[in-house]
């Protein structure tokens, strides 16, 4: 059987999210070149979910800082709640075709 | 091959509208349109196949008209009458006279007669002649068949379009004109239908069209919500360094213009990422194709 040290050198994906939504098929699928989701955030600024394999862990807030985009571990998290959906608000691309 | 100047009486003159001739809906007519111009370019690759540039047979349209006036307007050197099997659908194919002494000028290489000259085929002119209208009836069951309009046969061949006494003088048939050559081109042939081949179009076009309820589905799947996450980026650690993570340490993120979006693991296409401190936007990004996966 594995060691923990073994098991603490496996490698795992680390995703930075940005955010989660909830869309409709359909719009997903008329999602095109040059299209943008705004999504409105709360006063406490952007933020984003650090995880692990598909599971979160973390919550960090994130700053520019020196022209580059900065993720600060603001909580520690086993059982994440954030996994709420923002609102949106799509714009459609002006050049695409309808 | 000579190239004759179409006579006035070969093309219909405009009609008044009559409140009793069947209206065809758009994408029945589309289809008749379609389906004849399919069999004008297998004439023109077959029977009809010519050498010479401008030759191809070219399917001008179709309309209504009166048995009566119909026969007037054509002037036939043979006619394969035509029935589809286990439909009242019945019909002519037609091989105009210029077209036919045309064809036999090419084949057995007459001379051409003199304008004015009566037109009259030899026995061995019509034998040609026959073969040929059995070929262009050949390859005219073989698109009925392929577009599921049905099986057409050939019931006998005749060189009076009232020989089988098929229609009476008001009847009303669509009549699809073709042409060979140029525009102007005298040389013509002609298929003539009883309306029913309306119905079997119908059938056709209302199987390619979507069941009634399949809109309905389409738009409820439409509406499905899709959980879909914006991943900024994401990169391989060992776990033992998440493991040490904690409240304050920080992580330099991609810039946000390499991010995607992401549904149940899942790669949707690519994005970019803008954020400041009061809004996120999520931009579909230009290029041939925002899929990965």
């Amino acid at each position: 059987m594995a060691t923990i040290e073994y098991a603490a050198n496996v490698e795992v994906e680390l995703s930075a999210v940005a955010t989660t939504l909830k869309i409709p098929a359909g719009v997903l699928a008329g999602f095109g070149a040059g299209d943008r989701f705004e999504i409105e955030l709360d006063e406490s600024g952007p933020s984003i979910l650090l995880v692990a394999d598909g599971r979160p862990f973390a919550i960090a807030s994130v700053a520019k800082l020196d022209g580059r985009l900065v993720a600060t571990v603001t909580e520690i998290v086993s059982n994440v709640d954030r996994e709420g959906y923002e609102p949106w608000l799509i714009r459609k691309s002006e050049t695409a075709k309808p | 091959m000579s190239q004759r100047t179409a006579e006035p009486h070969s093309a219909p003159a405009p009609q008044r509208y009559e409140l009793w001739r069947p209206v065809i809906g758009s994408e029945d007519r589309g289809a008749l349109e379609r389906i004849h111009q399919e069999l004008a370019a297998e004439w023109s690759r077959g029977p009809l196949e010519r050498g010479d540039d401008g030759g191809a047979v070219a399917f001008e349209g179709f309309g209504f008209e009166d048995f009566g006036r119909f026969g007037k307007t054509i002037r036939a050197a043979q006619i394969a009458f035509l029935a589809i099997e286990d439909t009242p659908v019945v019909g002519m194919l037609m091989l105009g006279i210029d077209l036919a002494r045309d064809l036999v000028d090419t084949r057995l290489g007459a001379p051409a007669p003199a304008e004015g000259t009566p037109v009259s085929f030899s026995p061995l002119e019509s034998g040609l002649l026959h073969q040929v209208l059995n070929q262009l009836a050949e390859r005219l069951a073989e698109v009925y068949g392929r577009e599921g309009i049905g099986k057409l046969k050939v019931t006998r061949v005749g060189e009076q379009i009232d020989d089988l006494r098929l229609f009476a003088p008001d009847d009303c048939l669509i009549a699809f004109r073709f042409r060979v050559g140029e525009k102007g081109s005298a040389l013509r042939l002609s298929i003539a239908t009883s309306l029913e081949m309306i119905e079997l179009v119908k059938k056709l076009a209302g199987a390619s069209r979507p069941a009634p309820g399949s809109q309905a589905v389409a738009r409820i799947v439409r509406e499905i919500p899709v959980r879909t996450r914006v991943i900024l980026g994401s990169w391989r650690v060992p776990i033992r360094e998440i493991a040490v993570l904690k409240r304050g340490d920080s992580i330099v993120l991609p810039d946000g213009a390499d991010a995607w979006l992401e549904a149940d693991g899942v790669r949707l296409g690519r994005v970019k990422i803008g954020i400041d401190r009061r809004q996120l936007t999520v931009e579909a990004r230009r290029g041939k194709s925002s899929r990965v996966r």
